[in-house]
């Protein structure tokens, strides 16, 4: 993809910086991730298509605000973030009670998008045909994700 | 509470919502235009608090060191791959320069036994008590909830990275703060240092692992990680060390969870 990065920048970094802020909830994490995802993009632009920046965009900041909170889960000065407990009282209302602590354990083997698959569907309101647009999958295969996370989450609210 | 998406207002707002016009077709063409002005209102705010180009420049110079990063990076992949073609060849030659110069091990140069469990770099964790801190010793018994604070010490090497594996297969890098970050951030001070970070223990089972991988040089934190992920999915892996190219030093802390929390 050739491009200007000062005109790409321009273009496309409020929306990315929304993106952040509405996942991280803090404006400084939020900057500092959105400079991460352009230096990601910009770093591999000669391998990129140029259809739809938006949707790249969107996506690996997704992947890496995701990233940011699994990283800073642990760290109780950082806050806690509520966005994936969020996620898991979505997919099963039952499961709230115990969702924040098991949502480390529930994201833990499975696939890296996985999560981001489970934010663009229920919390970003996305169908699973969009989703599946988003990365790249086929429908099939992230309904069987969704799945896959729902039957894990019954799981380990069975667990004793 | 609008019921148009933010992702769906974003693209409109771009001009690359062509692949979603059934969705905006299901949309208050009202509600998604004013959702598409509010954040072209706040596009011009925020390029003119943070205009692009001094943004630009600045990822222009982190761009390039993560270009060279990964440059080093396939460089290092493409001699590990020599490594590996030349080891069966390398095997005879290092045999028959033993028989005749006696202990290959006196040859020098790196080698894979390189790799030093023990040595002077020291990882030591505290269990805060509100004000206070208890030190932690090797396998003690930690508690879901447990607030620990590592205090590390390189041993005189002047890199390194800390992470940590649990029970139920999960990593935690400690430092640097991201997984992102460059392989200069993995400089690590002089002296014992205590992280920046206190962390909580969650509830996984039998055992939190904390591994201290130091090295001269600057540290791949992506490849650091790569290890330990390795030995976090091992039957093995609340003893067994991890698996490091020659050049790494690693100590391990392993605190133990209860057997019924």
């Amino acid at each position: 993809m050739s491009l200007d990065p000062a005109a790409f920048y321009e273009t496309y970094a409020p929306m990315v910086l929304r993106r952040c802020r509405k996942l991280l909830g803090d404006d400084h994490h939020a900057r500092d991730a959105m400079h991460d995802v352009f230096v990601q993009v910009l770093t591999h632009r000669a391998e990129l298509d140029d259809r739809a920046p938006s949707s790249l965009l969107f996506r690996i900041a997704t992947n890496t605000c995701l990233n940011r909170l699994r990283s800073r889960k642990r760290r109780p000065e950082d806050g806690d973030p509520d966005l994936l407990a969020q996620i898991a009282a979505v997919t099963d209302p039952a499961a709230r009670s115990a969702a924040r602590s098991a949502l480390d354990a529930l994201f833990r083997h499975e696939p890296a998008d996985t999560a981001a698959i489970a934010v663009m569907h229920l919390h970003d309101d996305m169908t699973l045909e969009e989703v599946a647009a988003e990365v790249g999958m086929s429908v099939s295969g992230v309904r069987k994700r969704l799945a896959k996370l729902r039957a894990k989450l019954h799981g380990m609210e069975a667990r004793p | 509470m609008s019921s148009v998406p933010d992702w769906l207002a974003e693209r409109v707002a771009l001009d690359e919502a062509a692949a979603h016009r059934a969705r905006i077709a299901r949309t208050d063409p009202r509600e998604l235009a004013e959702h598409v002005a509010a954040l072209r209102d706040d596009n011009a705010r925020e390029l003119a608090a943070h205009p692009a180009g001094p943004a630009a420049a600045e990822l222009a110079t982190r761009v390039a060191a993560e270009q060279r990063r990964l440059a080093a990076r396939r460089q290092r992949a493409a001699w590990r791959g020599l490594a590996i073609a030349a080891g069966g060849a390398a095997c005879v030659l290092v045999a028959v320069l033993a028989v005749h110069r006696g202990t290959a091990e006196r040859a020098g140069g790196p080698r894979a036994d390189d790799t030093r469990v023990k040595g002077a770099a020291r990882l030591i964790a505290y269990r805060q008590h509100g004000d206070s801190a208890d030190e932690l010793a090797p396998d003690t018994v930690v508690r879901a909830g447990d607030v620990i604070q590592l205090r590390y010490r390189s041993g005189g090497r002047r890199y390194g990275i800390i992470a940590s594996i649990d029970g139920a297969g999960g990593v935690t890098l400690h430092f640097p703060a991201d997984e992102s970050a460059p392989p200069e951030a993995t400089a690590m001070p002089g002296g014992t240092t205590a992280l920046p970070h206190a962390y909580q223990l969650d509830d996984a089972p039998r055992f939190e692992r904390f591994f201290l991988i130091t090295a001269d040089d600057p540290i791949d934190v992506q490849d650091g990680l790569a290890a330990v992920r390795a030995l976090a999915q091992r039957d093995d892996a609340a003893d067994a060390p991890l698996e490091l190219p020659a050049g790494f030093t690693q100590t391990s802390l392993r605190l133990r969870k209860p057997e019924s929390p």
